[in-house]
């Protein structure tokens, strides 16, 4: 596990470190291979972006952040943790402005029998319950959701603590109320039998 | 207790996280096991929607990029002096050095007058010595005052240039060191805006040739003289306000 997560920042930092030296297609290819771009549209969709503007968010991440400030690093070691940081501020902030641009309110546009199909909680397994309930968890607690993201994808609470500025123990404070506040959501669905 | 929540609050990440636990709290490691499964079921649907391989993505990348290349370099130039904080600071103090050395070369006697300068040389009143005094004025004469202040490019004020039109008319030196110094002689140049007569007859009366000594009317002369841009009736004025003979 530690050997991945260690790769996972060499990584990165081995591609940043490709920028500096000026071999700008070599790192491309790097990004490809790691699998950054698909990590990246990735975290970009789960917070309800399309596909289009994900890819355009991620491009532009790459161009301006990426290759024009990669000299600004101060800790390389920690380039993927600056990545995701910067990207986190980048979504927010598109979904701050599409939310602003928005003319039809967010609850009318939902889809009305995805609501039906959440309140019928016994025609679904618990799992599918609990999926539902992350997505909802996602749309009412946006920052709360991204922690959880990053403790999914293996991040160490030391690489957390740096992505959303806190300290270290209050970064744990932070973990442990994420998990409780999803615990919260997911009662409804300890109803429902295997 | 605080330790049994962080044990708890350890499990769960490591649970999420794929790591082997044991001896976990079954309520927790169902919870865990169900976020983990969902997350992964929601990425997995994600991850359908993702091109294997997007072509146009890097190729808007590669061209994005190469165009900020060539915008870079050629600001380098100019960029690259300030982009190391020590080489832009050298720069500001090397460059405030050289214009501040360059002046007091220039200048010295003037700017740097600590001790008192007291003229004492009557000086010419005729044409050919003023024009070469103008030709000899250089860049920090024409452009900035004796402080240093810059007076601008576009500065009007050429006192020299309208003692020389005003002198056009007068016939030789009638009040220079070398004439008699007359205070008529000298009194009618000084009425012509004659900067240089008005000098001299500060001189006479501070020295006392051919009038009645007075520091007085020294002090008036001089005044007058450097209102008209004279630096020497200027000088000759400090010297009798610090030497405190006029009051």
């Amino acid at each position: 596990m530690i050997k991945e997560k260690l790769s996972k920042r060499n990584q990165a930092t081995e591609i940043i470190q490709l920028l500096r030296e000026g071999r700008n297609d070599e790192a491309l290819i790097l990004f490809e291979k790691y699998g950054f771009r698909k990590e990246f549209i990735g975290f970009a969709m789960k917070r309800n972006i399309n596909y289009d503007d994900a890819s355009d968010l991620v491009q532009k991440f790459t161009i301006d952040k990426l290759y024009m400030k990669s000299n600004s690093i101060k800790n390389i070691e920690f380039a993927r943790t600056w990545m995701y940081r910067v990207l986190t501020n980048m979504v927010n902030d598109h979904v701050r402005i599409s939310k602003k641009n928005r003319e039809v309110p967010f609850d009318e546009d939902r889809d009305q029998s995805e609501v039906l199909k959440i309140l019928d909680k016994k025609s679904q397994t618990r799992s599918g319950c609990v999926q539902e309930q992350l997505a909802k968890f996602r749309e009412a607690e946006p920052k709360r959701a991204e922690v959880l993201d990053y403790i999914l994808l293996n991040k160490d609470t030391e690489e957390i603590r740096l992505i959303i500025g806190r300290s270290y123990g209050a970064t744990r404070e932070y973990m442990s109320q994420c998990r409780k506040k999803f615990r919260s959501f997911t009662e409804i669905c300890n109803e429902i039998e295997e | 207790m605080k330790n049994k929540e962080q044990k708890i609050l350890q499990d769960w990440i490591d649970m999420l996280q794929g790591v082997v636990v044991r001896g976990i709290n079954a309520k927790t490691r169902l919870e865990a096991r169900l976020l983990r499964n969902a997350w992964i079921a929601e990425n997995k649907k994600i991850e359908n929607e993702i091109l294997d391989q997007d072509d146009a993505f890097y190729q808007n990348v590669r061209e994005a990029i190469a165009k900020k290349e060539d915008e870079r370099s050629s600001k380098y130039l100019w960029t690259s002096f300030f982009e190391n904080k020590f080489k832009a600071f050298l720069i500001v103090i090397l460059g405030t050095g050289f214009v501040y050395a360059s002046k007091k070369t220039y200048d010295g006697v003037v700017s740097v007058k600590d001790e008192l300068n007291h003229i004492i040389l009557a000086k010419e009143t005729g044409n050919k010595i003023i024009e070469n005094e103008t030709n000899d004025k250089g860049f920090w004469g024409e452009h900035f005052d004796k402080h240093g202040g810059f007076t601008g490019f576009w500065s009007r004020y050429d006192p020299a240039k309208d003692e020389k039109i005003l002198l056009v008319n007068v016939d030789d030196n009638l009040c220079s060191f070398n004439a008699t110094l007359s205070l008529e002689n000298c009194l009618v140049l000084a009425n012509q805006y004659n900067s240089n007569a008005r000098f001299n007859l500060g001189l006479m009366y501070e020295l006392g040739v051919n009038v009645d000594q007075s520091y007085m009317q020294a002090y008036e002369w001089y005044k007058k003289s450097s209102a008209l841009g004279n630096e020497d009736a200027r000088s000759n004025l400090e010297y009798l306000i610090k030497k405190g003979l006029v009051y």
